[in-house]
Parts: structure tokens; sequence; C-alpha cells
């Protein structure tokens, strides 16, 4: 049977919209609004915030001192105050270690119950009986989530970079240019951790405070554990800890060297595992894991 | 005969090790259609075929000749108003509407205007604007069968579209429901309430444990119920001479005078009789004062095929 025949007993046809828009964005924007509307979201993201200026002050006491350093012809001067204040690289690599810690609390508050609470409310229901695949509705979740670390990690990386390009003296700008990619490398792979590993979790349970509860401990005090195998010479441990994989691949990516008595404040370099490609393959099973718990979640939910 | 929109052809549906559809075969067309079973009968496991939710694990499913299940833009044909009434709470009545209206294709204008024209028609342009949290039941369920049809369907199925809704409310959803089964679109209502079905409409489907016991028109099927005989009630004042006459009537099976006033009456057909005993009265110089069946109703049908099926 065929449309014209059913429109020829009567009722209008469905007034098809002219370019169809994608799925998507509303699923997406949905998570986001409803998100937006708590005040744990708020305050979760108002402390990544303070992250942020917390960085740029540095930042910005850090490289104003090196321009009157140079302006003023102290060059041995300067290098006494690189080792006070630190350098581009550090402040990155330290902003992404710490923003982490404050942004898994905040996509645990904004996307704990991304999944959780459509399965909680009955909303399959409703998804579902409309023109959506299981594909759309995964990367809307998947898009929404991302939203947060995006924002306070990825966006936040680069404008501390501009940042930076913008405040550096001539001769300390030319090496910024360089940086640009490995910070950004780094913000989208905390990204993708922390993404992979909500909407993950989300999809497998039923309550969204249970999950957001759930995902702080396993990715902070988890991380703790597998820190102190580590530190007991037990290194294969140090790979568990997603935080302590991440680390790795900021110290390579950005090279930030010792700790400066600035970085020192902050907590200073913390040790990281021996093997670089070790920690990139364990990030990318732990993605893996996130991403398969969320197909498995909805196929669970919209299956034959 | 025109076209069919929805189809079930052979379905069966199993979860574990119970039969929840067992070889059901059913065909819809435009017109309201009630859906009628008690709980656990298999009725919303059938809307869930038709909506595209579920895979039948033997038999088709057709909503306007396409799969739902396989075929996701065969379901932009289709309104769903589910049982199920907890949703995103902190949403106003519009944003909501807009927000599953979207996911259809439409832009976020479109989708507004949608949203605003549907909830205009059941009676929420005002309190739409109110969260979802902060409406009663009855706004609710208002408010979800205006995201069922904003998006203009062919085909709505409506899971138990009158619960909590208050008595005017309710008037003003019958009516719809009827506004769209005459548009000349395929409305299913899933539902309790018998009165209120019939209210809607005629046309019924029974199920009962997982079979399809009865479908079509609810006079047509009582009829068919041989075995059970029509009950017909009068008030007249010479109830005695009226049942003289009354049990030489071919169909008249038996006439009980329950006092002066009044007898009861069975009888295998419902219209030749009740013709025939108002002709008689009409004979005898009596005035009827009430004339009732009791069991020619939806309810009656209801109980009949419900015992039937044991």
């Amino acid at each position: 049977m065929t449309e014209d025949r059913v429109h020829a007993i009567g009722y209008q046809r469905i007034a098809a919209p002219g370019r169809r828009a994608s799925a998507i964005w509303p699923i997406a924007r949905t998570l986001v609004t409803l998100a937006l509307k708590r005040r744990a979201t708020k305050l979760a993201l108002i402390l990544c915030l303070g992250v942020v200026v917390g960085h740029g002050i540095w930042l910005t006491v850090q490289l104003l001192s090196v321009r009157f350093a140079a302006e003023l012809g102290m060059r041995a001067g300067a290098f006494r105050l690189q080792d006070a204040v630190g350098n581009v690289q550090e402040v990155l690599a330290s902003y992404l270690q710490i923003q982490f810690y404050f942004t898994t609390p905040a996509i645990a508050v904004v996307a704990g119950g991304a999944i959780a609470d459509d399965r909680r409310a009955g909303a399959f229901e409703l998804y579902f009986s409309r023109p959506l695949t299981r594909l759309s509705y995964g990367l809307g979740k998947i898009v929404g989530t991302a939203a947060v670390p995006l924002t306070t990690l990825f966006l936040a990386t680069l404008i501390l970079w501009l940042a930076a390009v913008g405040i550096a003296p001539p001769h300390i700008r030319a090496d910024l240019w360089s940086l640009a990619l490995p910070a950004l490398v780094g913000a989208g792979l905390a990204t993708a951790v922390l993404t992979a590993g909500m909407v993950g979790m989300s999809a497998l349970a039923r309550r969204s405070t249970g999950v957001a509860v759930a995902f702080v401990a396993l990715l902070l005090l988890g991380s703790a554990v597998a820190e102190g195998l580590a530190e007991s010479h037990q290194l294969w441990g140090g790979y568990l800890s997603p935080e302590r994989d991440l680390r790795t691949l900021f110290d390579a990516l950005l090279e930030p060297g010792a700790s400066s008595f600035a970085g020192s404040i902050l907590g200073g370099r913390a040790r990281v595992n021996p093997s670089v490609a070790g920690s990139a393959l364990a990030l990318g099973l732990y993605i893996a894991a996130g991403l398969g718990a969320l197909w498995v979640g909805i196929r669970r939910e919209v299956t034959s | 005969m025109s076209a069919p929109m929805l189809e079930a052809v052979g379905v069966s549906k199993l979860f574990g090790q119970v039969r929840a559809l067992n070889e059901v075969d059913l065909t819809l067309g435009p017109g309201v259609t009630g859906l009628l079973g008690p709980n656990g009968s298999g009725k919303s496991t059938l809307l869930k075929l038709f909506s595209g939710q579920l895979l039948p694990d033997a038999g088709q499913v057709r909503l306007l000749g396409r799969d739902p299940f396989r075929d996701a833009p065969a379901r932009r044909a289709m309104g769903l108003c589910p049982e199920q009434d907890k949703f995103y709470e902190e949403l106003d009545g519009y944003r909501f509407i807009e927000v599953l209206t979207r996911l259809h294709g439409f832009s976020a204008a479109e989708s507004r205007d949608r949203a605003a024209h549907a909830l205009a028609r059941v009676g929420m342009a005002t309190d739409g604007k109110k969260r979802l949290a902060a409406m009663s039941r009855g706004m609710r369920q208002r408010t979800k069968i205006a995201q069922a049809i904003a998006h203009d369907p062919p085909v709505v199925l409506l899971d138990e579209p009158l619960n909590g809704a208050d008595p005017v409310a309710r008037a003003d959803l019958v009516k719809l429901v009827r506004q769209l089964g005459d548009e000349g679109r395929c409305v299913v209502v899933s539902s309790h309430v018998l009165h209120e079905v019939e209210a809607m409409t005629h046309q019924v489907v029974f199920i009962r444990f997982g079979r399809l016991r009865a479908h079509g028109d609810v006079f047509r099927l009582r009829g068919l119920l041989t075995d059970r005989p029509y009950r017909i009630r009068v008030k007249t004042p010479d109830a005695r001479g009226l049942a003289t006459r009354l049990l030489a009537l071919e169909h008249v099976r038996s006439v009980t005078v329950q006092d002066e006033g009044s007898l009861e009456l069975t009888t295998t057909a419902l219209e030749p009789t009740a013709r025939a005993t108002a002709r008689l009265a009409e004979d005898l110089g009596l005035a009827v004062s009430a004339f009732s069946s009791p069991d020619a109703d939806l309810e009656a049908l209801y109980r009949y095929l419900m015992e039937a099926a044991g």
C-alpha cells in the first residue's frame, strides 16, 4: 500500500518538512536545557569556571612577568622568574589535569541521567515511536554529554592558549604556536574519556543520582586506588586509572618539564605511567567500553 | 473497503515463556477503534508492535504498508500517546511538544507552531505554559495527546487517553478523538473505561490471553452471540397483559413479570422484538414509561466475551 492510496481516503497528507533537521540536536539540546535548570549543575560549572580563571591569572602573571623581564633586559632574571612562575606548557598541563577533576562531577551532574532518566520516565516509548534511529538517539546523548567537557576542557584550553599567544612577548610567541595542537589533542582525549564513560554508565542504569555518584567514585576514587598500586611498584595498576593515563599523555604531548614554584602550589607534577603507548591503549579501551555500554543499553530498550 | 492503515498478519510475540500475543490477524482502516481487554491481555504489546517498538516473533506488522520496526521513517505517519506520564518534568508543555516534534525532522520554528496548534486543539493553549511537574493529571494527559497529533499523523495510537481527566476534559477529549476519526485518521484507543470507548466509537477489538476474541461493530458482534439472548425491560401499567401477548412473538424466549408495572423479556433478536413490543403496546393502548436493554451495550458484550474466554 502506498501513502497516496491512504491519502485518497480523506486525511491530509503529512506535511513533510523540506529539509529534515537532524534529530541529534534536539536530543542533545534537551539534555543540556534540563541540566541547566538544576542548581547543582550551575554550582559545578562555576567551580570549573574558577579553575579556568585561576589558570588564566597564573598564565597572565607568568607571561607579563617574562615580558617585563625581557623588556628590561633581565635575561638571567627571567630564567629565575620561570622557575617561580613556570612556563605555558606547565600551565596548560596543570589546567587539563585539574580541570579533569572538576569536570568529572560536573559531567556527572549534567549527564548522569542522560539515558537513565529516559529509562525511568519511560521516554523511550515516546522517542522510538518516532522516526528516530538508535544511532541518532545515541549520538544525541553523546553530543549533549560532551557539551560539558567540550566547554570546560576543550574550549577553555583554546581560550587559555589564545590568551597566552596574545600576552606572550614575541620571542616566546613563536614557540606557543606549536603548543595548540598538543593541548587541544589532550583536551579532546579528556573529553572523549569523560563522555564515553558517562554515557556508558547512564545507559546501563536507572537513576541519575546513582550513576553520578558511581561515576565520580569510579573515576576519582578508583584512580586513587590505581595510583596507590602504581606507587607501590605495581606499575600495571597505573594503567587502570584513566586520570593517570591522561596525565601521562598530557605530559607527553605538552612536555611541561619540572614543576615551578607556582605549579607546586597546585600540587606539582604528579608521577606518570612509564609507557605512553600503554596509557593510550588503556584510554582507548576505556572509551570503547563506554561506547559499548551505551550501545548495549540502547539495544536493551529498543530491541526485538 | 478502504485500504488498511494498520495490519497485523499472524502476529505472535513472546516474552520468555509468556506468549503475549498469539497469531493475531487484524486490519484497521480509517476511523476510531477501541482496543479492549483485561490487564495483561496483550493490548499494550499490540500497541508497541504497531508503534514499531517491538519486533514480532512471528507474522508481520504493517503501518501504511511499511514495517514500523525496521523502517524508522515509516513511524513519521504515526503518533503515540503512551500510558506512562512521567517525562521531562522541568519542561513546559510547549517546549516538551516542540522537542518531540523536532524528532520528526521539523525545524525549531515549525515545531513551535505545531506545538502551539496541537496544544490549542486539546484545550491547553494557556495551561501549556506550565511545567509538566506543575500540571494536573488531566493536563498532562491532554499534553500527551497533543504531542501525539502535533505532526499531523494519519495513524494515532492512544493508550488510556482519558486517565485522570476531569469530566469536562473527558467530554472534550472524547469529542477530539471522534474528530480525529472523522478526519479519516486511523485512531486506536486502548482503554478500560468501556462507556468512554462507547462514546468514541462502535468499532472495537477484544483481546484476551493474547488472542483476538472479536473485532467489529459492537451491535453486530452482540447479535452474533446467539447463546446470549437480549434482555429487554419494559415499564407499563398493564405488564401482565402485555406479557401475555409478547410470549406469542417469534424471537421471544421468556417473559417475566417483575411487578404489576414492569416486565423483563429475553429475545434472540433485539430490533424486531423492540418494534413488535412497541406495536403491541400501542394496540393495547398502554403507555410505555421505560424501555431498555441492559445487555445490548459494550459493557455486556465485553462481559460475555470475557466470560466465554474463561
